[in-house]
């Protein structure tokens, strides 16, 4: 039998109609005597409650998709075996010009697909996806099951006539938000134990959700575009997501989230609220990437530094959530085993990959040791691109040179280079004493004198050597100008004294003088380290009151509160807008 | 055997057959017929020992030696009358069940279509056998002028049904639709222009054999 073919037939009756012929058969695609009422009839036969997805296995003339604009639907896709050929018939339709409006085309909701049908139902389900999982109601064109049977079936098969309801959808729009239920999403990031525990802590049910089941093997500042969770890993989503029903996602650094934003379109379309706490720059891993905001992501920032940045760049709603003591280090004071530690990373592996990654040409090895020099002096709460803002606006073969790309990579390795040498010098003013330098092998290539003891789990041992020493020195990253670090609260726990560099986060969260000390340059650092080691008294009040504080105000449950409630007064306050108002004589 | 016409007792009759005495049920109704038409009445109603075979046809009625025969006689137009208005609300119930037909074709629910596409044609056909008697029985009381729309209502289906019969052979459910939703529709529309002079409310109401 020949492949069907589009025709327009004149009938004795009414206007020109669409038919499909094939075998010596002629059948219509629509009335034609009235063939709008006919669509609408159509529509008022199906469930089309709750903002469904139309499928029309075959749009025909754009009846049927026309009047579904007019309906609340989630969307319309048409699905033609060959639409080609379809437009082709339909130019040749009298009358069609004056009803272009109504064409499938117009309609912006809707798309009309083509092709066969396990490519067909496979974007269906993406759009449903896409959608948020609405329920489906398909309405099959009587025409088109005749002429092209076998593609009708292959589509009919997935997709049933009439509605087909959404498992996922309901689920989860259904509950509304109580706050109860959390779904984390687990990258191995060291901070996800705790957050985990602190919601529980909270009265929260939480479901973890392993981006890879074969390990975490993603770093925790892998790049937004680099992200590649397991190829399941939307799959066992959804499935988890129409299981156990949360009213939250909750993740870190936005690790886990697909590059084309196929994971926060579902959320966002399920109107599930997403929390993700940046607790690394949030500019390296999004680099600026407008395509990772959404409405229903609320964005938490342990550098205040961040919030307007990310406020530019689309997001709604960020805060400002500090880093906070981990209640597994709670220790009782012991006796101290040394004088001074120090706990931190080299930078040297981490400058040297940056390096790479910028390879600067050699006539402009000079200028970058200079711009070293120059941030390394600068104050310590001051970002690189202020200082790199005012070197290119002077021109000159840096100014040539660095692009968008490389500005990035520069950005970050000054923040290394420069917190590399803050520490170093640090750490060299403790050489001869009872001092201890916990880190990686790298700081023996910066001095083979300091009193390095090689690296310390966090998990096992990093407590107890808090405890074992009188005075922890604390060395922030540049790249926090306001905020504090995890030592800041972790010590305090342990039950021994830490000595920070000042920053602005530790005068809001602590009492400077009362339950924690700063120093300002290198000079006051020694002066105090020496006088807590030799003053016990001082030093346990100091540390006792840290600890009260931290106990008190600074645990991860105290942030995850302060999270919950930031969505929860938010939600509420969406809510309280879009509440009809009472009417009033 | 017992014979009534209108609940009064007309047993008598049996004494004027031919032969008397004759009770043979065709020919006693033959007689009743005879003389209700001299009334200008007909018979509307047969119940032999209680059983209603009215319409019943003649070969069943044959055989039967009944004890009590009991008819009912009316005047044609009278009848004529109540069959013009329960065929409205007739064409009323038929035209939801065609509408409900040509949707379940527009949506290609086929076997809920032809089920319902079976109610229908067997609905045309109560129609069509009411408009018949009552053609017939105009053919008593009512003039050709005033049964002329009747005619023409009746022929209008002849075409229009060849061509539903032709859709559904084709299995062209849309254009079926629109044949039931519209030309269907709109042909049993006309009953209400073709029964107009035969209801009793016109002012240019028909008598009692008016035109004869």
């Amino acid at each position: 039998m020949p492949d069907p073919r589009f025709v327009i037939e004149i009938p004795r009756r009414g206007s020109p109609v669409l038919a499909l012929e094939y075998g010596g058969r002629r059948h219509r695609a629509h009335s034609a005597v009235d063939p709008e009422r006919e669509a609408r009839r159509i529509l008022d036969g199906l469930d089309l409650s709750g903002h469904p997805l139309l499928v029309i296995l075959g749009g025909g003339a754009g009846y049927l998709a026309a009047a579904a604009a007019e309906r609340d639907l989630s969307a319309a896709v048409v699905l033609e075996p060959d639409h080609r050929a379809l437009e082709e018939a339909l130019r040749k339709m009298p009358g069609t010009e004056g009803r272009e409006d109504s064409l499938p085309g117009e309609f912006p909701e809707c798309v009309v697909l083509d092709g066969e049908p396990g490519r067909l139902v496979d974007c269906i389900t993406r759009r449903q996806m896409e959608l948020g999982y609405p329920d489906i109601v398909l309405a099959a064109n009587p025409a088109y099951c005749r002429a092209w049977p076998e593609w009708s079936a292959g589509i009919l098969e997935s997709i049933p006539p009439g509605r087909s309801a959404s498992r996922i959808g309901p689920a989860v729009r259904g509950r509304g938000w109580r706050g109860d239920r959390v779904l984390v999403l687990h990258s191995g990031y060291f901070l996800l134990r705790e957050c985990i525990e602190a919601f529980r802590e909270e009265g929260c049910r939480v479901a973890v959700l392993p981006l890879c089941r074969g390990g975490h093997t993603i770093s925790p500042t892998a790049r937004w575009r680099q992200l590649e969770p397991d190829r399941d890993f939307i799959e066992r989503l959804l499935e988890r997501l129409a299981d156990f029903r949360p009213d939250l996602v909750f993740a870190v650094n936005h690790i886990g989230f697909d590059r084309r934003g196929r994971l926060l379109d579902l959320l966002d379309s399920l109107r599930l609220p997403l929390a993700v706490w940046y607790v690394d720059s949030p500019g390296y891993i999004l680099e600026r990437c407008a395509e990772a905001v959404r409405e229903s992501t609320f964005l938490f920032c342990w550098e205040r530094a961040w919030i307007e940045p990310m406020r530019r760049l689309g997001f709604t709603h960020v805060s400002h959530l500090p880093l906070a003591g981990n209640p597994s280090f709670l220790r009782r004071a012991g006796e101290p085993r040394r004088d001074f530690s120090f706990v931190a990373g080299s930078n040297v592996q981490a400058c040297a990959k940056w390096l790479r990654k910028l390879d600067p040409p050699v006539r402009l090895e000079g200028e970058l040791e200079s711009l070293v020099a120059e941030y390394h002096a600068a104050p310590a709460g001051e970002l690189p691109g202020g200082i790199l803002d005012r070197r290119l606006d002077r021109g000159g073969p840096l100014a040539e040179w660095l692009d968008g790309e490389r500005r990035t990579a520069m950005e970050s390795y000054l923040v290394l280079k420069a917190t590399q040498l803050d520490r170093l010098e640090a750490a060299r003013r403790f050489i001869g004493r009872d001092f201890q330098l916990r880190g990686d092998g790298g700081w023996r290539r910066l001095d083979p004198r300091l009193p390095l003891a090689g690296p310390i789990d966090y998990y096992d041992g990093l407590a107890g050597h808090y405890a074992g020493s009188r005075v922890n020195l604390n060395l922030t990253s540049r790249q926090m100008p306001s905020a504090l670090n995890q030592r800041a609260f972790d010590v305090p726990l342990a039950g021994s004294c830490v000595l920070n560099d000042r920053s602005a986060d530790l005068e809001l969260l602590f009492e400077p003088g009362r339950d924690c000390l700063y120093y300002e340059g290198l000079e006051e650092l020694e002066e105090l380290a020496l006088r807590l080691s030799r003053d016990e008294v001082y030093r346990r009040r100091i540390a006792e009151a840290g600890r009260a504080t931290v106990l008190d105000r600074h645990l991860y449950r105290h942030r995850v509160r302060a999270l919950l409630e930031t969505v929860r007064s938010t939600l509420d306050g969406e809510r309280a807008a879009h509440a009809p108002c009472a009417e009033t004589n | 055997m017992r014979i009534t016409i209108n609940d009064r007792d007309r047993s008598d009759i049996l004494e004027q057959m031919d032969p008397p005495g004759n009770e043979r049920v065709m020919d006693v109704l033959e007689r009743i017929a005879r003389e209700l038409e001299e009334q200008g009445r007909v018979v509307a109603g047969l119940r032999l020992d209680g059983e209603d075979l009215t319409g019943r046809e003649r070969e069943e009625l044959e055989e039967r030696r009944p004890e009590l025969l009991e008819v009912t006689a009316k005047d044609p137009l009278a009848m004529i009358r109540d069959s013009a208005e329960l065929n409205g609300q007739w064409i009323a119930t038929l035209k939801t069940e065609i509408s409900t037909c040509a949707d379940r074709f527009r949506v290609g629910d086929e076997v809920q279509a032809i089920e319902s596409l079976v109610k229908v044609i067997e609905g045309l056909q109560v129609l069509m056998l009411s408009v018949n008697q009552i053609l017939r029985l105009g053919t008593l009381c009512l003039s050709p002028e005033d049964t002329a729309g009747i005619c023409d209502f009746q022929n209008g289906f002849t075409s229009l049904l060849s061509e539903v019969v032709e859709a559904q052979e084709n299995r062209d459910w849309i254009m079926l639709a629109d044949l039931l939703e519209y030309e269907l529709a709109e042909s049993l529309d006309a009953w209400a222009s073709a029964a107009k002079p035969l209801l009793p409310d016109q002012s240019a109401s028909p008598g009692r054999g008016a035109a004869r």
